[in-house]
């Protein structure tokens, strides 16, 4: 696993194409996992189901988690990440349609690092994804295993 | 006197009345009584001094006639035939005292130098009998008998102790009586007063007071009980009504609620769900437009520029409603506002968006008001906005806000609209305008007017089209 990995929970495939596009375009250097539902994501983080046997140590540099999942939502997925001593710190970016206030307040409660509102214009997306790949797979830091 | 007989129940009064009623009967008869008696005994003793003088008369005038001071002694003392005189005394012609006679020694009364001082009659608490003795026309003497009231004053004293008495005696008796009788009268009153108590502490008109009697009290209780009957009837109506009016309160209550929670459910599926394709349009048409613009011609080109557009704006519109509607479901927290200083605030921040357009604006200072400061900066920031907007294409735009008696105003020149279409001004996606001349959404006077509707406000405008417009409101206090 790359140390550059970034973990993309989503299941609308065009939104999936979409981020993947936005973040080719950032030039940023990555790997993107894409998981499709709020069970699979748990289970790629955990190396269960059929991530069975993945090293857990190596975990991605940061997740973009949608809010709307099929299975788990996105706040549970969250939630589950912060109750696991292993990921409790890990980098968690919530990327979502919703501007309402209760989904924001609901985010930052379980404790997100960052909740991005993703706008129509597809310009403005790729802005945006550039920005977010260039913070967390550049500026930031976390230690090297948890 | 009223103050004091008020502290006093109807039984206490009853028994007054009755008391003193009699008392006052009971004096009245003594004093009348009293004052017969002693006419009567003043009377009694006038004729007996008469009599007794008339009697002894031949025989004074004898005695006179020859000088005879025994017998004249004699007839003196016979005239004094008890205490009640004071004094006998018999004068001769001349008036010179001849004999003199009164009871015992100790009450020595003299006799007057001159009997005719004074007529017959009763003087200073005495009697006096003056009677002249004539011989063939000739007075040869007087007779002069002082009898004092001792008997008199006796007589009315014994009747006056009598009086006393009786009035003990009839006072205790009357008293058992009215005690007895005010019973009659006072138990259907008290019992009234204790059943109009007992209902007005409980609040139970189902109770009823009980008639006793067929008198005025028994009206008074039947016209009580026909008074009960329709309030109880009243009650009953007003209860049945409370309880159907709060089911009523509740069905609607339910049922808003659930509006509102569609309401939210709805927006918040608009936010989640509606956004999400219109991005993969203007996300995927710009990927065409990228990838793929050497094999498409122009129009093919301006097609695309146009999807993207008209998704981008559609976002625009989708921002909009969620907004208003969030305005709607919004909890208002009013306090004092500067709002002088939120007007400057929010001009300054429209006039550093758009440096290009400059505005002359004028805002009255010291202006407050009570609202929900972030509710109103909307109402604001629209209004200038607006303002701002509508002034793009004037020589020398200029915007004032100010105040007038309660009243808000933002007046602008800018084009303003024609009044016929003054209705519309505020109804979501109602525009005045095309795309063409000004952007816009429709749902901006829509949020201002929500805003100003939730703060039990009003809001309206006047305009001359390209005369500019004056948005005018007001906040309830």
């Amino acid at each position: 696993m790359s140390d550059m990995t970034i973990l993309l929970v989503e299941d609308n495939p065009d939104d999936e194409l979409l981020a993947l596009r936005a973040l080719k375009k950032s030039n940023v250097p990555n790997t993107v996992v894409v998981t499709r539902d709020g069970q699979e994501a748990l289970d790629y983080i955990f190396g269960e189901g059929k991530f069975q046997g993945r090293d857990v140590r190596v975990l991605p540099k940061v997740v973009f988690l949608d809010l709307k999942l099929p299975k788990l939502d996105g706040l549970e997925v969250l939630r589950k990440i912060r109750e696991d001593k292993r990921t409790k710190g890990l980098p968690v970016v919530l990327l979502t349609s919703s501007d309402e206030v209760q989904d924001m307040q609901a985010g930052y409660d379980i404790g997100v690092n960052s909740y991005i509102n993703k706008p129509v214009d597809f310009d403005e997306f790729v802005s945006q994804v550039k920005l977010l790949g260039q913070y967390w797979l550049g500026v930031n830091c976390v230690p090297a295993l948890y | 006197m009223s103050s004091i007989l008020r502290a006093f129940s109807i039984k206490q009064k009853l028994t007054m009345v009755m008391l003193l009623t009699i008392f006052a009967g009971v004096v009245l008869m003594g004093v009348f009584f009293m004052g017969y008696e002693r006419m009567q005994s003043r009377e009694q003793l006038v004729h007996e001094i008469t009599v007794i003088t008339k009697v002894s008369y031949s025989q004074v005038a004898a005695a006179l006639e020859f000088e005879d001071l025994n017998t004249l002694q004699e007839s003196a003392n016979s005239l004094d035939f008890d205490y009640t005189i004071d004094v006998v005394c018999i004068y001769d012609g001349n008036l010179s005292l001849q004999a003199r006679s009164f009871p015992g020694s100790v009450r020595a009364t003299p006799c007057p130098d001159n009997p005719h001082a004074d007529a017959s009659g009763f003087v200073q608490g005495k009697y006096h009998h003056i009677e002249d003795v004539f011989s063939e026309s000739e007075r040869i003497g007087t007779i002069f008998i002082s009898a004092n009231m001792d008997y008199v004053n006796s007589q009315i004293q014994r009747y006056f102790y009598m009086m006393l008495t009786a009035l003990g005696i009839i006072s205790a008796v009357s008293l058992l009586v009215a005690m007895v009788l005010q019973k009659a009268v006072t138990t259907p009153i008290s019992e009234l007063a204790k059943t109009a108590t007992s209902i007005a502490n409980d609040r139970d008109f189902s109770l009823r007071a009980t008639k006793t009697s067929d008198d005025e009290i028994g009206q008074m209780v039947d016209a009580f009980n026909e008074m009960l009957e329709a309030i109880q009837q009243r009650d009953q109506e007003l209860r049945s009504h409370k309880v159907e009016l709060e089911s009523k309160v509740e069905e609607r209550t339910a049922e808003l609620k659930a509006a509102n929670q569609e309401l939210e459910a709805f927006s918040y599926s608009v936010s989640h769900d509606l956004r999400s394709p219109l991005r993969a349009i203007d996300g995927f048409s710009q990927a065409l437009l990228e990838d793929y613009a050497d094999q498409l011609d122009s129009p093919a080109l301006g097609y695309l520029e146009r999807v993207r557009m008209a998704s981008q704006r559609m976002g625009t519109l989708i921002d909009s409603m969620l907004w208003l509607s969030r305005v709607t479901r919004q909890e208002i927290v009013t306090r004092t506002v500067d709002f002088s200083l939120m007007c400057e605030e929010v001009v300054q921040d429209i006039q550093d968006r758009e440096p290009s357009h400059q505005v002359r604006v004028t805002v009255q200072p010291g202006m407050s008001m009570r609202c929900d400061s972030r509710l109103m900066r909307i109402v604001v920031t629209n209004l200038v906005d607006n303002a701002f907007k509508y002034t793009q294409h004037v020589p020398a735009p200029e915007v004032s806000i100010g105040c007038k008696e309660g009243i808000y105003f933002i007046r602008d020149n800018g084009a303003g609209f024609d009044m016929r279409y003054a209705d519309k001004l505020f109804g979501v996606f109602q525009r005045l305008h095309s795309k063409d001349e000004f952007e816009g959404t429709g749902v901006g006077l829509a949020t201002v007017a929500r805003v100003i509707q939730r703060h039990g406000g009003d809001i309206w405008a006047e305009s001359e089209v390209n005369r500019g417009a004056i948005f005018y409101f007001t906040v309830s206090s």
